[in-house]
């Protein structure tokens, strides 16, 4: 018997902020039911490592936090790869990608491969940089600045004009209406996501989001474009509807091209009546609802593996317009045994101990 | 472009745009809305979407609900300039 495929993947908390390294798995197992998987975590809680379902992992092991840095994520990378042999890497949360494009050549002569973009390519999406990459390819966007203190914040948000949205440089947002609020928003946000912290004019209409590949040449193989139905109150969808909109498509293929983006990626816009759509954000992964499309012939996490296999195992479909998802929680069951290995040892290869019963729903 | 784009043009096919479900649902499969209608909104809308002139729409009206000319006009030109402050028929050749 041959080495099994084995995959890394990281992010597989499924709570109210949802993660979307377990879809991911999930939309893998699909098109490779034999693929074994190992999750990376910067949490022994993180959700998606107690799932018995087909969307479980083989083998977890802890990471230190991306603030850490990149050394002491190779450290441990090479620990892990010592042990489990996996072949390929996919990372799922916007906060890791800059460390593993750091220690990315390392990687690879260890023979862990991975679809990153190139870290100018990162850059140039990040939330602080997105104004000026907006400006330079006349795609339409909302206003944001970018600051390192509050007062400069401040000024920026009076010459926009309240209400504005102040947002952490990888997560949250917050609606504000007044100096005072803002003030205290920025300190929570820098405290938390470090500065820059970014204002951002506060637009009001349909959201609309879309899941992507990019080949190595930027050809964009493959989408789904929704509009968010149903939105908790940060903001996160929890249900949507697929679109078909050329200029939406269109959009899409010119941001990607300009930032000479490979890999998985979701693009966020804003829609008001009348005007274009509004780029928000660009997110350098899969977003937590890639296994909707997966489900309806367009399976891009499958996709991927083909790629970094070197083949083309699947075929993707256009979504249907109307197909629709809509998010349902559910009750894992576990043993404070597998917690407790796990927050002791910082590893836990779940062996036999996992039921393989529902592996299959 | 995305090799699995929608082989549809941009809103141009408004009878492929609009999808209707019964005589009281329809989805604009563009932007993602979807409404409830009344049936004679939903009649008119389904004319509308398939190119039917507003002349003959008229007339149509008209016709299916028994009333007159003068009548039929005023109802259709309000409820087609509703839709277009809606954003719902920008596309739409009427």
């Amino acid at each position: 018997m041959g080495t099994p495929v084995t995959i890394a993947v990281t992010g597989l908390h499924r709570g109210d902020n949802p993660q979307p390294g377990a879809s991911v798995i999930r939309s893998m197992r699909r098109c490779y039911p034999g693929l074994r998987v190992v999750a990376l975590s910067y949490d022994p809680l993180e959700s998606g490592l107690y799932s018995h379902n087909i969307d479980h992992v083989d083998a977890i092991y802890l990471l230190p936090f991306p603030m850490k840095g990149p050394e002491i994520l190779l450290d441990r990378m090479r620990y892990i790869h010592g042990k489990e042999k996996f072949q390929f890497l996919v990372p799922c949360l916007d906060s890791e990608i800059d460390n593993f494009l750091t220690i990315y050549p390392e990687l690879k002569k260890l023979g862990i491969t991975a679809m990153l973009p190139s870290k100018s390519a990162l850059d140039l999406r990040a939330k602080e940089n997105l104004g000026g990459f907006c400006a330079r390819h006349a795609i339409p966007g909302p206003r944001t600045y970018a600051a390192n203190d509050v007062a400069t914040l401040s000024r920026y948000a009076a010459e926009i004009g309240y209400p504005v949205y102040v947002k952490g440089k990888y997560y949250e947002a917050f609606l504000v209406y007044s100096q005072v609020d803002l003030a205290q928003h920025f300190d929570a946000i820098a405290r938390v996501w470090g500065v820059p912290v970014l204002v951002q004019e506060a637009l009001f209409g349909d959201e609309y989001d879309v899941v992507g590949l990019a080949d190595c040449d930027s050809e964009v193989v493959g989408s789904c474009a929704i509009r968010k139905l149903l939105r908790t109150s940060s903001g996160k969808g929890f249900g949507g509807i697929v679109v078909h909109d050329r200029k939406l498509d269109s959009a899409v293929t010119q941001i990607i091209k300009s930032l000479r983006w490979q890999g998985p990626f979701e693009i966020e816009f804003l829609k008001m009546p009348r005007r274009p759509h509004l780029l928000f954000e660009i997110n350098p992964r899969f977003p937590a609802w890639v296994d909707f499309p997966a489900q309806i012939g367009c399976n891009l996490p499958a996709y991927l593996l083909g790629l970094l296999r070197d083949e083309v195992a699947v075929k993707l479909e256009r979504c249907d317009a109307g197909q629709m998802f809509i998010r349902h929680s559910l009750d894992l069951v576990a043993d404070i045994a597998e917690l407790a290995k796990l927050s002791s040892d910082g590893e836990y290869v779940a062996g036999p101990l996992a039921t393989k019963a529902e592996v299959a729903s | 472009m995305t090799r699995n784009s929608p082989p549809t043009s941009n809103g141009k096919d408004a009878a492929a745009r609009y999808r209707f479900y019964g005589d009281q649902f329809v989805l604009d499969t563009l932007s993602g809305n979807f409404y409830r209608v009344t049936p004679t909104a939903g009649f008119i809308l389904r004319r509308l979407v398939t190119g039917k002139e507003p002349g003959e729409l008229v007339n149509v009206v008209a016709d299916h609900f028994k009333i007159d000319r003068a009548r039929a006009l005023r109802d259709v030109e309000m409820f087609t300039s509703e839709l277009r402050s809606l954003g719902i028929i920008e596309d739409v050749g009427t």
